[in-house]
């Protein structure tokens, strides 16, 4: 009984005070020029990714054999690929798949990191010992090759969500498992703080469960770090799956992503053929630049030293 | 102090094993192992490949294969490549070299622009320069630099020229204009197709490309956090009281404020040093640059295992060393840090 009276009192001043950091928090953040315009860019690439189906009038796996290797025209933007299909919007269909991948990547990455970190922080002791070392451990994995080797391994796995739409599943796994560690570190540490305030004493004498203290009075306490972490993870993972994809051990074709639209364009770009890389790389580093921009942002918004 | 490295050098051994261990299972799981050359072999009837299995050790459990792989690695025996049946530590011996040469000089450059910019941006907070330099640190740090190698082969390979051209001679309009002319800039390799002993001159000519786009790779990073750390102590009283001294500027910024700012910035950029593997990966693999990068990605192309094991074995090694190192200077440099 008690349990209740408290989460509710609990849950009213946490409604009442997260409309005013709202309120609070988008003001700095409309302050934030580079910030705003970062949002604005990648709502528009959000935007032309949902719509490409609708508003394009080319079909993004069809080749049309005469109209190979276009520069930019009217008709073509970004000009064409080896295979004669529209650059612009293959792009856009490789955004869904990018900002896709980045997004669901670090939602898993977040997930592992403020599970075991929170763990570790709250309990202390032995698990927090083990729990660390299992952080040193894939901080001191190579990541690049961890990541490549982990798509071999993928290619054995017969697992059909996993292998859909040129494996687009297996590299949200294998980057979310190996992009977790920052954000452990960085929530065990809040815990580590946040654990000896009063509140926590208070809930705990109230009898209330350790998991639900963690979860539902700590963890709400540590938000501010862990979006300002994940937004920069989201950056970090669509750099890394454009990494993987351009080396040909991500994402394969004929599915479209900005990272295997830049593996194709390798040799062409020897031949003079600038669009088939200029364009995709320069949608990663509008994407990549925004998102970090947005996440500077939030950061400073967020600061409750600098709300007052 | 010595024991402190000590102890740390006795935790970082357990981690090599696990590491080495984990590798291990994630590379045997893959397919394109040693028997799928001989699965594909229509002469060879499943008895022969049953047999051919236990020659080879890969009918025991994983934890054996293990133990058997390790105790021989520990030895010094790493095996030989499955596609050129070269010893590992040949080819990788022949590699590292490459690989070094470039991180060293990238490592180099990216400090010579990081430490000053940062310097000079945390000095004149808000000024142009500051602004400037911000912004273009924040396009760096978004630039993915496989792209940025790419742009690099267009813009200095592909379209501009050696303005020295063997018909007409000099002239600044064969820049991009010219019939006979060679490439301002070479596109990949160590030496010129066919050189095998290039002079100094043609080794800086293929060097230029890589170092910059490898440089790319942390100088961002390191100027946002060097201006970020020389903000930090500029207003700090002992900087205040070195003024007060009488101290001149120069001085005041280099013997106090610099010293101190330094300190977190190095151990930064000794913990993110051998992530320069990664980029160089991708270095390597846009400009032909025979190191161990390209190595790796060859051998993972053709699921060449020892070689594999091998790359990631060293790369995993110098990752903990460079912990380790960071930790150490971090406590030279910084007196307040003890550890007991």
């Amino acid at each position: 009984m008690a349990t209740t009276t408290m989460d509710r009192l609990d849950l009213s001043v946490q409604q009442g005070k997260e409309r005013s950091m709202l309120s609070m928090t988008w003001r700095q953040f409309r302050r934030h020029h580079m910030a705003m315009l970062g949002s604005f860019v990648l709502l528009l690439l959000i935007l032309g990714s949902i719509l490409v189906s609708v508003v394009s009038p080319y079909d993004p796996e069809k080749s049309s054999m005469r109209e190979r290797r276009e520069p930019p025209s009217l008709q073509h933007p970004m000009g064409t690929d080896t295979l004669g299909r529209d650059m612009m919007t293959r792009l856009f269909y490789g955004g869904r798949v990018s900002l896709t991948i980045g997004l669901l990547a670090t939602v898993v990455g977040i997930g592992i990191g403020t599970t075991i970190g929170a763990l570790a922080g709250y309990y202390g002791g032995r698990l927090d010992n083990i729990l660390m070392r299992l952080t040193d451990l894939f901080i001191s994995m190579p990541r690049l090759f961890m990541l490549i080797i982990m798509t071999l391994l993928l290619r054995s796995w017969d697992v059909p969500p996993l292998k859909a739409n040129g494996g687009v599943g297996g590299i949200i796994l294998i980057l979310g498992i190996l992009s977790w560690t920052g954000t452990a570190r960085l929530v065990r540490g809040q815990f580590l703080g946040l654990k000896e305030k009063e509140f926590v004493e208070a809930a705990r004498a109230l009898g209330i469960q350790n998991m639900r203290i963690v979860f539902r009075h700590i963890l709400p306490n540590t938000a501010t770090p862990i979006i300002v972490a994940a937004t920069l993870l989201v950056a970090n993972t669509i750099i890394a799956e454009s990494g993987l994809s351009f080396l040909g051990f991500g994402v394969q074709p004929p599915t479209p992503t900005w990272g295997n639209m830049l593996n194709a364009a390798q040799d062409e770009m020897r031949k003079g053929n600038w669009w088939m890389a200029f364009f995709p790389g320069l949608m990663i580093f509008l994407t990549v630049i925004s998102i970090n921009y947005i996440g500077d942002g939030l950061r400073d918004a967020l600061d409750p030293h600098k709300n007052l | 102090m010595t024991s402190y490295i000590i102890r740390r050098l006795l935790q970082a051994i357990p981690l090599l094993f696990l590491i080495s261990f984990i590798v291990f299972v994630l590379i045997s799981l893959a397919p394109g192992g040693p028997m799928s050359a001989f699965e594909e072999n229509p002469n060879l009837t499943p008895e022969d490949l049953a047999r051919l299995e236990e020659q080879l050790g890969l009918n025991k459990p994983i934890h054996e294969r293990y133990l058997a792989w390790i105790s021989r690695i520990l030895v010094g025996d790493w095996g030989y490549s499955n596609a050129t049946r070269r010893p590992v530590l040949t080819e990788i011996g022949d590699r590292l070299p490459n690989t070094l040469q470039l991180m060293v000089i990238s490592f180099i450059v990216t400090i010579l622009l990081a430490i000053p910019i940062g310097i000079i941006s945390a000095l004149k907070q808000y000024s142009v320069f500051d602004h400037v330099a911000t912004f273009l640190a924040f396009v760096g740090q978004a630039v993915p630099i496989f792209w940025f190698g790419l742009i690099l082969i267009i813009v200095f390979n592909v379209w501009l020229n050696n303005p020295v051209s063997p018909s007409s001679g000099f002239s600044w309009s064969h820049l991009w204009d010219c019939g006979d002319c060679k490439p301002l800039m070479p596109g990949g390799g160590m030496a010129p197709y066919g050189v095998d002993n290039p002079t100094l001159g043609q080794r800086i000519q293929h060097l230029i490309l890589p170092v910059t786009m490898l440089a790319l790779f942390g100088t961002g990073t390191y100027t946002r956090y060097m201006r970020g750390q020389m903000l930090e102590v500029i207003h700090l009283d002992y900087v205040r009281t070195a003024r007060a001294k009488g101290l001149n500027e120069l001085q005041v910024i280099l013997r106090h404020a610099l010293k101190n700012a330094l300190t977190p910035v190095i151990t930064i950029m000794a913990l993110q040093l051998p992530g320069l593997f990664g980029g160089a990966l991708f270095t390597e693999t846009i400009f032909s640059w025979p190191g161990m990068g390209r190595l790796f990605f060859r051998s993972a192309q053709r699921v060449d295992y020892p070689l594999l094991m091998g790359i990631v074995m060293i790369n995993a090694s110098l990752i903990i060393l460079f912990n380790l190192l960071a930790d150490i200077t971090y406590a030279v440099l910084d007196p307040r840090v003890r550890y007991d």
